[in-house]
């Protein structure tokens, strides 16, 4: 599996013909009334699959301090859509939810892997980095 | 029935209410209002003083959010630094 794209949002509908509507996306900030808070960040990533692959996608959030406050470990199987076209790549949307306590402020960063084995281990296809801060107030 | 004036005040007009009703499922219906007689109803016929006094817990609960998404940007020597 490969990771075409990942981002943060509020919300989204996930339709049949495999596109998705995203909402309240582009946010880098959780401003919130205290510390520590229980934070919930949604992710809907769009993964590239080959037919009949099973694969794996890790996600971590890591706070300030760089340890991981939350794991997951996701099984995707290859859904092609009704449109699918025999013998490409299955290019399929995934969403999935992160909870983790943040502690303190600072600078978080949700990390996605996926298990593929073909190209170079750093690249973006392979894995992601979204960075977002944790602020205490709410803005007025 | 409830106080249009000072709710719109609040939420910034009536596709806002109506937006957070059904957001918050208190209605399945279309919501009419009547601005002349500061009145709101669902599918114009019934009154809702159940809706009208949800609402107002809903909004009092939305005046005070727990946590608030913002675009403030993080800083650059985290995010520019190669992994």
């Amino acid at each position: 599996v490969l990771l075409s794209w990942a981002v943060p949002c509020d919300s989204y509908e996930l339709h049949e013909d495999g596109t998705a509507d995203i909402f309240g996306a582009g946010f880098d900030t959780f401003r919130v009334e205290s510390l520590p808070v229980d934070l919930e960040l949604t992710i809907l990533a769009r993964l590239l699959l080959m037919e009949d692959e099973v694969a794996g996608l890790e996600a971590h959030i890591l706070g300030p301090s760089g340890f991981s406050l939350r794991s997951l470990l996701i099984e995707i199987e290859a859904d092609p859509g009704p449109n699918h076209r025999q013998g490409y790549t299955v290019n399929q949307t995934e969403a999935f939810v992160l909870e983790f306590e943040a502690p303190t402020e600072g600078v978080y960063s949700a990390e996605i892997y996926t298990d593929a084995q073909r190209g170079d281990p750093t690249a973006e296809e392979r894995r992601r980095s979204l960075f977002f801060s944790v602020r205490e107030g709410i803005p007025a | 029935v409830f106080d249009l004036i000072r709710l719109g005040h609040i939420l910034g007009g009536p596709l806002r209410i109506r937006f957070l009703a059904r957001r918050r499922r208190l209605v399945r219906g279309p919501i009419i209002f009547d601005f002349k007689a500061g009145r709101v109803y669902r599918s114009s016929k019934e009154d809702q003083p159940d809706l009208v006094r949800d609402m107002e817990a809903a909004l009092k609960k939305r005046g005070k959010p727990k946590v608030v998404k913002t675009v403030e940007g993080v800083p650059p020597q985290v995010t520019h630094q190669k992994t």
